[in-house]
């Protein structure tokens, strides 16, 4: 078991730059998720890692090792990856046998753990049958037996669950969970899903475009996103953004039919900045809506109402742009009804609109 | 469901059978066919109109018109000399005076094997597909006795009849009656020697084959890279033909009066173990058995071997510098023949002939006259050279001043010897081919060769 | 039912293929001479076929044609298996260029790549003999194909050279069918060239490479063109082939009853080949569905 890192990481393509001045550790026992939207560069940096495919600059250590040059074969890792790649013509047990045939394990050593790597994944009663006759599940529990099964010093996922449905999906996850905790290996982890990057992760690491937008506890990119994109990112349904207009002289926003009149917190945040444009975020769980209007609420009037269940989610327009928030179940509303937003000062955050980076950010 | 892994096991048992069907040999009901397509007759009126502009009309005329379809190889369309090709030539004939007949070609393959195979199966199959074709000499035994060729002795015109040299027409008649009119074109086998070495050691042309022996000891002794006799040996047609050769010229037959097998009389073991000789004491090279006949020709005609023995053809360009190393430095006599033998040269003499089973006996035979009068006969001289049945040929002043070796291989065409009697020609010298290589690459011994070939011969002849 | 709308296409389908088949059987037993008017023939029972067994030359021929097919296709495997994984290894962008470069001598006609070997064969011209000659292990050229042994050799190696290629793009084919995850999943299990290979590429390869052998030796064991382009079947009748027999004594010699007994014996030969061949392999054919 090691801490992996990745220090300043690039791999081009011929157009694209797939990952971009990758720095980053991933620590020693830990789940550290990978996360960001598709395209981002995660597969790359998961498969750097591995060995699977060569940086173009960078170094990459596994433990005290300097793994970059090094083949695969040689990196002591597992992995899982997305269609499970299991061996077609193996039998299960020869699939979770295979890395450790692979590397020479006596024969009875073999044996007796791949029957135990079953036991922990509950899957002796397939030992004796061929990856086509497993449902998705069953290849999902071969496909973690043969990464366990070896004691690597690091697993490798690249979106193990996405192949499963929704609910096998849920449970899976709690298992993976519980099994990494147990096993207490380093784990990198690949996904799209921010949902299940935010269950999963002792660390977050948010991707896009090849690079790094930030890295933290799950909590901690949740309540202070660095900037515009992992606001965005994390958090469902995603944090709201309008445009405003500082004025220093009022000492409040201005938007469109509003003006927000800003707490001593924020003052002093901008106190050198000049009048100009700026993003304001709020989440959609932090807005209060009412049907009277009050000092300092903004005007808004309903679009869409999406009822959930436990809560309704509703679009409402503030001029032309849409935010959205929401209100308990049973709120009587109709559409177009004029409402009236509040924020809470210590909910809000304010973006640079050049930088996108959020003015409460302190490295 | 069961019906339906039933329907299943059918179909893929269908599919291993359709695989294995195409292992199977094919049946001769398939014949590749390459039709040329005929010439469409049109006349083309062109009217002076007063409006200053030409009015072309096309009017295809509308009488009713005979296809012939004749049965020849690609060279129809080429020409070699200072002729169109005959083809074309043909077709000219036919068109003047028969406007309306149209000739088709139904193109055969070179390989003679092949096309003798298309025609069987035509006939087999009573295919009126053919009406006339070009037949080599050997074939008409098997042809004839099958009834597959028409008759032609008394519906040929008879003064046409009595232009063409007898001795050739009889390689075209079968139990006395005319088959076929020829030859349009032959090729013979005779012997090529280096003039200038011969002359220069003092030796005169080889009479004997034991001549050629020693010429080639005397020369080859300052010449020791130097090839003594080369000869296509391959195995396939060429070689029965070169070895009929040695086969007269050692004395032998192929046939007692009996009718059984003489080809392994003691005349015909010598002539066997003469050539066997000759590779095993390198006088022609070993290579040679995967020689066909242009190998033979180039290594000749490049210098590299004294003694040659192949067709007349090669003298159509052997003289040509830029294909010759020995312009003027050749000789070409008849084939060597041991006391008691006879100088003989295997004749390949291609003819005319109508099919039993044409749709238009008349118009055939009409055609088939045209064509093997003077002009037609002259064109196949111009256009591909020698050897024409037709006797006015060797006099016409144009073909005498385009063939300067004429009188050279009248010389030679003396020597022809009749190709194997047999109606299974095919059959008896495919055995042959087979034997006879087995004894030239030492497998078999010589005698041995010739006595299972004649034993098979006999039961191929006779029946068991 | 659907299989009732099937059955007239079955019916025409089976005439239609099996037809010569069952004509050539009945062919077998009669006495057919420059005639296929078998109504009319004599019938001989097995005289025909006692014929073929107690011919010299089909054994012959049936010896050099087993010999041809199991040396060729086993070569052409290897060759074309090193082709179609040093293809595979390189990158995809020269691997189109690879691709076609691999094609060319099996594009080729079979009687034009018979007279390239036999020029490349000639005693004077031929590279094989300056070569041999030029290291001086040779003092003349060698009867590449007119000694026996030599010739037999002279057109397997002739073969292999134009069909490995066209064994090689079929398993490259095959190769590229393998999912990359997989590889991939072997490279990280820990696994070395070699294991990959013979654990993971070589077995999932196998029901393309069964398939191939299957057609090829099919394929082989009709060879002709070969023969008969390079030797004419020579020296004597070492390089004869099965498929001759059939051809000459249907087309040549017009004999169809001993002519069609031939052609039963080498069909029956083949058939037993194939489904021996396919049973044994059957399991391995099964595991991807
Ligand atoms: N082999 C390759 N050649 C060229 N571009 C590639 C290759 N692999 C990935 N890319 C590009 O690199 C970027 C990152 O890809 P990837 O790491 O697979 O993204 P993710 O896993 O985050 O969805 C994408 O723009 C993708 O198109
Ligand atoms: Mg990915």
């Amino acid at each position: 078991m090691s801490e992996v890192y990745v220090e300043e990481v690039c791999k081009q393509y011929r157009e694209v730059q797939a990952l971009d001045n990758i720095t980053c550790t991933f620590e020693d026992g830990q789940l550290t998720v990978l996360v960001g939207p598709s395209g981002c560069g995660k597969t790359t940096l998961l498969r750097t890692i591995a060995g699977l495919i060569e940086p173009t600059s960078g170094a990459i250590y596994i433990g005290k090792r300097r793994v970059d040059g090094v083949p695969p074969w040689e990196r002591n890792i597992a992995m899982v990856f997305q269609s499970y790649a299991l061996y077609p013509h193996m039998t299960v047990f020869k699939n979770i046998a295979f890395p450790l045939e692979a590397t020479r394990t006596p024969k009875d050593e073999i044996k007796r753990r791949v029957v135990e790597t079953a036991r922990i994944l509950q899957i002796e009663n397939l030992l004796d049958r061929k990856p086509r006759e497993l449902s998705g599940g069953q290849m999902q529990r071969v496909a973690l037996g043969r990464a366990i099964v070896r004691k690597p010093e690091v697993f490798l996922m690249d979106e193990p669950l996405s192949n499963l449905d929704a609910k096998l999906r849920v449970v899976m996850r709690a298992e993976l969970k519980h099994l990494q905790t147990q096993l207490g290996v380093t784990t990198i982890y690949v996904t799209h899903d921010q949902a299940e990057a935010m269950t999963l992760a002792d660390k977050l690491i948010v991707m896009n475009a090849g690079r790094i937008q930030q890295i933290g506890r799950p909590e901690e990119l949740y309540r202070h996103p660095r900037n515009i994109f992992v606001a965005g990112f994390i958090g469902s349904p995603p944090m709201n953004f309008i445009e405003v207009q500082y004025d220093p002289t009022a000492r409040a926003l201005v938007g469109t039919g509003f003006q927000y009149p800003l707490g001593p917190r924020w003052l002093d945040l901008l106190r050198n900045r000049p009048a100009g444009t700026l993003i304001l975020g709020i989440r959609p769980e932090s807005i209060q809506v009412s049907n009277t209007p009050s000092p300092g609420v903004v005007p808004a009037s309903v679009y869409v109402m999406e009822q959930l269940g436990r809560e309704i989610l509703l679009d409402v327009k503030i001029g032309p742009q849409t935010l959205r928030a929401f209100v308990p179940a049973d709120t009587r509303l109709q559409m177009g009804q004029d409402v009236w937003l509040q924020f809470h000062e210590d909910a809000l955050y304010l973006f640079d609109p050049e930088t996108e980076v959020s003015l409460s950010w302190k490295e | 469901m069961k019906a339906r892994s039933i329907f299943r096991m059918i179909l893929a048992g269908l599919l291993i059978l359709a695989v294995l069907t195409a292992c199977a040999p094919a049946t001769p009901q398939v014949v590749e066919k390459v039709v040329e397509k005929p010439v469409v007759q049109t006349v083309v009126v062109t009217k002076e109109v007063p409006v200053e502009k030409k009015v072309v009309e096309t009017v295809v005329v509308p009488e009713k018109r005979t296809q012939l379809s004749f049965a020849g190889h690609q060279y129809f369309n080429m020409s070699f000399g200072p002729a169109p090709a005959p083809l074309e030539y043909m077709r000219q004939v036919v068109a003047e005076k028969y406007p309306n007949i149209d000739i088709q070609l139904i193109m055969q393959p070179l390989d003679a094997n092949k096309w003798h195979d298309n025609l069987t199966t035509y006939w087999m199959a009573k295919d009126p597909t053919v009406d006339l074709l070009y037949v080599v000499g050997y074939w008409i035994t098997e042809f004839a006795e099958a009834g597959w060729l028409m008759p032609l002795d008394d519906k040929v015109d008879p003064a046409l009849l009595a232009k063409y040299d007898p001795a050739y027409l009889d390689i075209f008649r079968h139990n006395g009656k005319l088959v076929a009119l020829g030859p349009a074109w032959g090729g013979i086998g005779g012997l090529y020697y280096r003039k200038d070495l011969l002359e220069k050691y003092g030796l005169k042309p080889p009479e004997t084959y034991d001549d050629i022996i020693a010429a080639c000891d005397t020369i080859r002794k300052d010449n020791p890279d130097l090839g003594c006799w080369d000869w296509p040996a391959m195995r396939n047609v060429v070689l029965v033909n070169r070895w009929s050769e040695f086969l007269h010229g050692f004395g032998g037959t192929y046939f007692n009066k009996d009718g059984t097998c003489a080809m392994n009389s003691p005349e015909a073991v010598n002539a066997l173990e003469f050539m066997t000789m000759l590779f095993k004491k390198g006088y022609t090279p070993q290579e040679a058995l995967s020689w066909k006949e242009e190998d033979a020709n180039v290594r000749f005609v490049s210098g590299q071997t004294i003694f040659f023995t192949g067709r007349q053809d090669l003298l159509f360009w052997i003289d040509d510098p830029a294909k010759s190393k020995i312009v003027g430095k050749w000789g070409f006599i008849p084939n060597p023949a041991q006391p008691g033998g006879r100088h003989a040269g295997f004749p390949e003499f291609w003819a005319f002939a109508v099919s039993a089973y044409s749709d238009n006996p008349e118009e055939a035979l009409k055609v088939l006259e045209l064509w093997g009068s003077l002009p037609t006969m002259k064109n196949f001289n111009l256009a591909w050279g020698p050897i024409q049945g037709h006797s006015d040929v060797y006099t016409d002043p144009d073909v005498l001043k385009a063939n300067p070796n004429l009188p050279l291989i009248e010389e030679i065409a003396k020597t022809a010897i009749p190709p194997l009697p047999s109606a299974n020609y095919g059959e008896i010298t495919d055995l042959l081919q087979a034997q006879i290589h087995s004894a030239l690459s030492g497998q078999i011994s010589p005698k041995q060769a010739l006595d299972d070939a004649c034993a098979a011969i006999d039961v191929i002849e006779k029946g068991p | 039912m659907a299989v009732l709308f099937i059955i007239p296409a079955l019916i025409f389908v089976t005439l239609f293929m099996y037809y010569p088949i069952v004509q050539t059987f009945i062919y077998s037993f009669f006495s057919l001479h420059r005639t296929a008017d078998w109504l009319n023939a004599q019938f001989v029972g097995l005289q025909n076929y006692i014929a073929v067994m107690k011919s010299e030359a089909f054994r012959g021929a049936f010896g050099f044609t087993l010999y041809y097919t199991v040396m060729t296709v086993a070569f052409e495997l290897a060759i074309g298996l090193g082709m179609a994984i040093a293809t595979f290894s390189v990158h995809p962008r020269l691997r189109g260029i690879l691709r076609a470069v691999l094609v060319v001598p099996w594009a080729i006609p079979p009687i034009v790549s018979a007279m390239l070997w036999r020029w490349l064969f000639h005693a004077d011209a031929g590279i094989f003999g300056y070569l041999l000659m030029a290291t001086g292990l040779v003092s003349r050229p060698p009867a590449f194909l007119t000694d026996p042994t030599l010739a037999v050799h002279s057109i397997i190696v002739a073969s292999v050279w134009k069909n490995a290629s066209m064994m090689g793009i079929l398993l490259l084919a095959g190769l590229a069918s393998i999912p990359q995850d997989i590889y991939d999943a072997a490279k990280v299990d820990g696994a070395r060239t070699w294991f990959r290979f013979r654990r993971v590429t070589l077995p999932l390869l196998l029901p393309t490479i069964l398939v191939t052998v299957l057609f090829r030796s099919l394929w082989a064991l009709r060879m002709f063109e070969e023969s008969y382009g390079l030797t004419g079947g020579g020296p004597g009748t070492t390089t004869d082939t099965l498929s001759t027999f059939a051809y000459k004594y249907f087309f040549t010699y017009a004999r169809f009853g001993v002519g069609s007994a031939y052609a039963m014996v080498i069909f029956l030969m083949v058939v037993m080949v194939a489904i021996v061949y396919v049973n044994r392999v059957k399991g391995n054919l099964r595991f991807k569905e």
